[in-house]
């Protein structure tokens, strides 16, 4: 075989080429534009934690073409169309950027011609956020469903398991609803959710054990639905709904949710032992949370006097539905004897001077200081609000205030703070109103928060095209370690039926 | 007969084809384009994806693509028929069919036919995507499979590559393709017998076909596939016919498939031995000869039980196609609705033979209603209120729904009908296109655009999706748009939290009756008719009022002088005759009352034969005998 040099030459700059064609290059010509690019998600002025996976995105205007830049330091990513960034490069990139912020350079072409945005920059912060993010993947329906699973997804990168799947125990109409998944203290090894309908119970996973409860009692309004995992004890407290939904037929919400009935159980996992704490007739209790100590539950409750003049009480309900307003609770806790205190107020809506709100889903941070909360006008399920934000009580000041720097003109709901207290995780409908997304934010030692960033994506359009919701985002310290099938095998056995007590 | 048996071998398959093809771009056209419009395929990575999360997502992946096409019904039945040319091809080749057997290798095209047309109603509820080309495709890859095994054992001597082969077809043909991947590697367990002379080989790659059936799709199932349901593990990419009951006819055809492939690797030639290849080569087989035929019968008789076969398989079809007219009708009222060709629509209500279904009646109304000639015409045409000629229970609003939510302004009606519906049984063009232009009237244009910008993904709905999207940027131009103008004039219900209970005529009536608004002329027309519907006199002399008071000068419809007189009669209003009621319609309702009370205390069939040759196109009729199940 002979070798010809040429030949070999011209081949080589042909691959030499190639190399340098698929590194792109920032235009050297270009149009300054004195406005921030519209990129899709919106990281402009994002903090984030400094383990988070590359951030990702894209032009989101029409342009023939985009390039982009992060730099920190000596460390620079160039990439064009997408700024799809490898992990080797992001963990340079962050690494530098603990020096100094990183810069967003923004070029878009239109025919032959490049503008250069304002830059901008995403800051990253040396706290850490919990490594996992567990969530129920729903679509926006109202009432059908058909294929629910409940996902975990890695922070750090863009790895995504099911941890279970409805269909593993659901067939046509004898389907199976999933819902409600809770952690203890972020330990993925003691979980709870529940089923409802085919093979329906509550599942508690604990320390590698799993059982399925039974909580059906007649002596409780119903099943367990909202749950809050007590911080160390084998206890959950649930609230008790009846709930119900109906169809607007103009109105933009398009859907209210609401409770004729609701109070407030606790469960003992070892004992299976279930008791009333709160059940009075003219109060409807909701959402139930643990303060970090362990020693004090707040929850929501709205007064409501049934019309005995109205036989119906759904009916009665229904003609309310918009004058359901929810104060915030706390009742005292002593772990010795497991009893509850009195019911003393934390935040009641009347005291804001408006015609009132409703605040719902209390979440205490980590070190106890504040407690975030949801708040729209009325009702009791804040995800199909349009008007639903998110507010702070800072426990040691009083004071109140929404977290504008957070919230947008759309839905801010369900809402959970990170372990170390450092980050919250919430959801929001403010891409387009419908599909809830977790977004994370930063707060910092004056209780302010940094604007809020999308869960980045491995292709940044991804959010767009994905017909499913994010539902109750959790933060997690690891990873959910049972599989599908361990669930489905304990779903498809005997539920443990739980014993009514009065502690 | 002799004549028939010896056309030249391709000449029966290829007309054939040629009939078939004629028979559905004539009869069920608009059938096809809603079988598109039920369909979709994206070109992205996270749809393919989320194809691939079940066993044989590729074939439904595949499948949708294709089906695609039948936006121009066409261009999708040539490629159908592509396929199916290529099947009775593969037939042809791996079974070694002879020229005298050719017709044979039409019966399960015809098989698959039946899956097509035999379905009715079920397009509206069946979860399988691309089902019109999935059973071709997946029917196509099995003969294609069993080929290929064929020509291993024939050409390669080790029984254990035969085995991996076997093991292969179930571990790659049943994540990709389901069942049909199941089905080729069973086959291929029967096959070898025929196949393979030595009772020892053939016997390993019997079991290994089977132990591979049977474990192959459990190991999956615990393995890789969250979202099936241990039930369903066989059964993947089969159409599920259940709705709250299994309805096992419709997997006849199916059966008819598997019994044929059956038949032909039980009746195929058998290998002659090759004795130059000598040793274990000798005890297999020896790639035969094309054109050697299946050792059923004499050539002649052959070729005579082809045809009867054939003949036989042809009555089947035709008997299982599904000829309901009503259905027929109200695909092709969708597809005119959705190129707003509403005199189209009229046209197609002209020929209406049958007693119509409500979901007919409503779009012939909205069809009227859009050229203003409601008041005038209505009941021109049939009316009626037949159930849906379905083994289960399916109603307008399961049919038409959406669509009629969204041209009477109830856009939070139709969204919602199209997003359960989408989540139910997957996601279809026709959903997004609702739920797109339900989120534009609700002025929700960021949502919209989401939807739009996965239409535009498609082959042929994109630039729908350009035009839309184009209001969505511009929302001032919706007054103006063809479409959406008139829609915006009904966009005037009070908002209520009240259900619709699954009954969307009844709904929108009570809904029109009950709303306050009297601002817009168009609405407050609708407002009347639905009164006029409901039979509410008190109703129907407030809106009246409001009528009249917004048209002064304009003469009143027929149907509504008619209901007019009708209602003021009963109830014995005064300075009747001074109203702007014409003399033909007083003369016609003075010989409907004189009619009438002949046949008063009769039964419904002698009242209707009495009265709707006179009667039949006046509201006196129609208040009088068409009465409404609570199934609307």
């Amino acid at each position: 075989m002979s070798f010809h040099k040429p030949k070999s030459l011209f081949y080589g700059s042909i691959i030499l080429l190639f190399i340098a064609a698929c590194k792109p290059s920032l235009p050297t010509e270009y149009d300054e534009k004195d406005t921030l690019p519209k990129i899709y998600p919106d990281y402009t002025g994002v903090t984030i934690p400094v383990n988070i996976a590359p951030l990702t995105f894209m032009l989101d205007e029409e342009a023939d073409g985009m390039m982009a830049r992060y730099k920190a330091g000596d460390v620079e990513i160039v990439c064009a169309n997408k700024m799809q960034p490898n992990f080797r490069d992001w963990r340079r990139l962050k690494a530098a950027a603990l020096k100094e912020n990183i810069q967003v350079d923004v070029f878009a072409r239109h025919d032959d011609r490049w503008t250069h945005y304002r830059p901008f920059t995403i800051t990253v912060s040396p706290d850490s956020i919990d490594p996992w993010l567990s969530f129920r993947l729903i679509p926006p329906s109202y009432v059908s469903y058909e294929a629910l699973t409940i996902n975990q997804r890695c922070l750090e990168n863009y790895d995504e398991r099911v941890i279970y799947d409805n269909m593993l125990c659901g067939f046509e109409v004898n389907g199976q609803c999933i819902n409600c998944h809770n952690y203890q203290q972020y330990n993925p090894e003691r979980m709870q959710f529940h089923a409802r309908q085919n093979y329906g119970g509550t599942v508690i996973a604990y320390d590698g054990k799993l059982k399925k409860v039974d909580m059906k009692n007649d002596s409780i309004l119903s099943a367990g639905v909202y749950p809050a995992w007590h911080p160390w004890m084998k206890l959950i407290v649930y609230s008790t709904n009846h709930t119900y939904q109906s169809f607007f037929t103009t109105n933009h919400d398009k859907i209210e949710v609401y409770d004729s009935e609701s109070d407030l159980i606790c469960y003992d996992v070892d004992t299976d032992e279930v008791t009333n704490i709160e059940n009075r007739d003219d109060e409807l209790e909701v959402f139930p949370a643990w303060a970090p100590d362990g020693r004090t539950l707040y929850y929501c409750s709205a007064h409501f006097v049934h019309n005995d003049s109205v036989e119906d009480l759904t009916a009665d309900i229904i003609a309310n539905y918009d004058k359901l307003h929810y104060s915030i609770y706390r009742k005292s806790f002593d772990p010795a004897t497991k009893r509850f205190g009195p019911r003393s107020p934390v935040f009641i809506v009347d005291s804001l001077g408006r015609r009132g709100g409703s605040a719902l889903l209390p979440r205490v941070s980590p070190d106890g200081r504040y407690l975030l909360f949801s708040m729209a006008d009325h009702g009791v399920f804040h995800i199909w609000h349009h008007d639903a934000d998110l507010w702070m009580m800072d426990l040691k000041m009083g004071w109140v205030r929404p977290l504008d720097e957070v919230n947008s003109c759309d839905t801010e709901s369900y809402h959970t703070w990170s372990s170390n207290g450092q980050w919250i995780v919430f959801s929001s409908r403010r891409d387009d109103g419908e599909f809830t997304r977790p977004f994370f934010a930063h707060i910092d030692k004056n209780g302010h928060f940094s604007k809020p960033f999308e869960l980045p994506c491995a292709d940044p359009d991804y959010h767009r095209q994905f017909l499913k919701c994010y539902n109750i985002p959790e933060l997690m310290r690891g990873p959910v370690p049972y599989g599908p099938h361990d669930f489905a095998r304990v779903l498809k056995g005997e539920g443990v039926p739980v014993k009514y007590v009065r502690w | 007969m002799k004549k028939l048996t010896n056309i030249p071998s391709v000449t029966l398959p290829a007309l054939a084809l040629v009939v078939v093809a004629s028979l559905l771009l004539i009869f069920e056209s608009d059938y096809l384009w809603k079988l598109q419009e039920l369909n979709l395929f994206l070109s992205s990575k996270i749809f393919f994806k989320e194809q691939m999360v079940e066993p044989g997502g590729f074939l439904t992946w595949i499948s949708t693509w294709f089906t695609q096409f039948f936006f121009h019904p066409w261009v999708g039945v040539m490629l159908l028929c592509g396929w199916w040319t290529l099947l009775m091809w593969l037939v042809k080749k791996a079974f070694r069919v002879s020229s005298r057997w050719m017709p044979v290798i039409i019966l399960p095209v015809l098989f698959l036919l039946v899956t097509i047309v035999d379905t009715g109603y079920w397009i509206y509820v069946l979860k399988l995507r691309g089902h019109v080309f999935l059973g071709t495709i997946g029917t196509t890859a099995v003969v294609a499979l069993l080929w290929a095994f064929r020509s291993l054992v024939e050409r390669v001597k080790p029984t254990w590559l035969h085995c991996l082969f076997v093991l292969m077809t179930c571990a790659v043909g049943y994540p990709l393709l389901g069942i049909y991947g199941l089905a080729a590697t069973a086959l291929m367990a029967v096959w070898i017998w025929r196949l393979e002379q030595r009772r020892l080989p053939a016997l390993a790659v019997s079991l290994t076909s089977l132990l591979s059936v049977g474990l192959l799709p459990l190991l999956f199932y615990r393995f890789v596939y969250y979202q099936t349901n241990v039930a369903n593990i066989y059964y993947a990419r089969l159409p599920l016919y259940y709705v709250t009951k299994a309805y096992t006819s419709f997997y006849i055809p199916f059966a008819l498939l598997l019994l044929f492939f059956l038949a032909m690797v039980c009746l195929s030639s058998r290998p002659t031995p090759n004795p130059s290849r000598g040793g274990r080569g000798a005890a297999t087989a020896k790639p035969s000869d094309d054109s050697e035929s299946l050792p059923l019968t004499g050539e002649r008789r052959g070729g005579l039980l082809a045809l009867l076969l054939l003949l036989a398989a042809a009555v089947y079809t035709a008997c299982f196609w599904y000829h309901d007219e009503n259905f027929h009708h109200e695909l092709a009222m969708q597809r005119q609705i959705d190129h707003q060709d509403w005199e189209g629509v009229l046209k197609e209500a002209a020929k209406q033979k049958d007693t119509p279904t409500r979901a007919i009646v409503m779009m012939r109304n909205l069809a009227l209603a859009r050229l203003e000639r409601q008041g005038d015409e209505m009941y021109h045409y049939k009316n009626g209120c037949k159930k849906c000629d379905a083994p289960f229970d399916i109603r307008a609003i399961n049919t038409v729904g959406s669509l009629i939510y969204y041209n009477y302004g109830i856009p939070n009606h139709s969204y919602r009908l199209c997003m359960e519906k989408g989540v139910e049984f997957g996601w279809r063009a026709e959903h997004l296109k609702y739920i797109a232009r339900s989120s534009v009237l609700n002025g929700d244009m960021q949502l919209a655009r989401k939807y739009l910008g996965l239409l535009k993904q498609t082959m042929f709905h994109g630039t729908w999706a350009n035009h839309v999207y184009e209001l969505t940027e511009h929302a001032k131009n919706i007054r103006k748009d063809n479409e959406m103008g008139f829609i915006k004039h009904m966009m005037h219900f009070d908002d209520s939290l009240i259900a619709d209970h699954n009954l969307v005529e009844n709904f929108l009536m009570r809904r029109l009756i009950d709303t306050r608004y009297t601002g817009d002329p168009l609405f407050i027309e609708q407002k009347l008719y639905a009164t006029m519907w409901a039979k509410d006199t008190s109703g129907f002399w407030r809106h009246l009022y409001d009528y009249a008071r917004l048209y002064p000068d304009r003469q009143w419809p027929i149907h509504i002088q008619e209901a007019a007189i009708l209602f003021g009669t009963m109830e014995k209003k005064r300075m009747m005759d001074q109203w702007p009621i014409s003399q033909a319609v007083r003369d016609s309702y003075r010989r409907f009352t004189e009619t009438a009370s002949r046949v008063q205390g009769a039964d419904w069939e002698t009242a209707h034969k009495v009265l709707y040759p006179n009667f039949g196109q006046t509201y006196f009729y129609d208040c009088y005998m068409i009465s409404f199940p609570a199934q609307n």
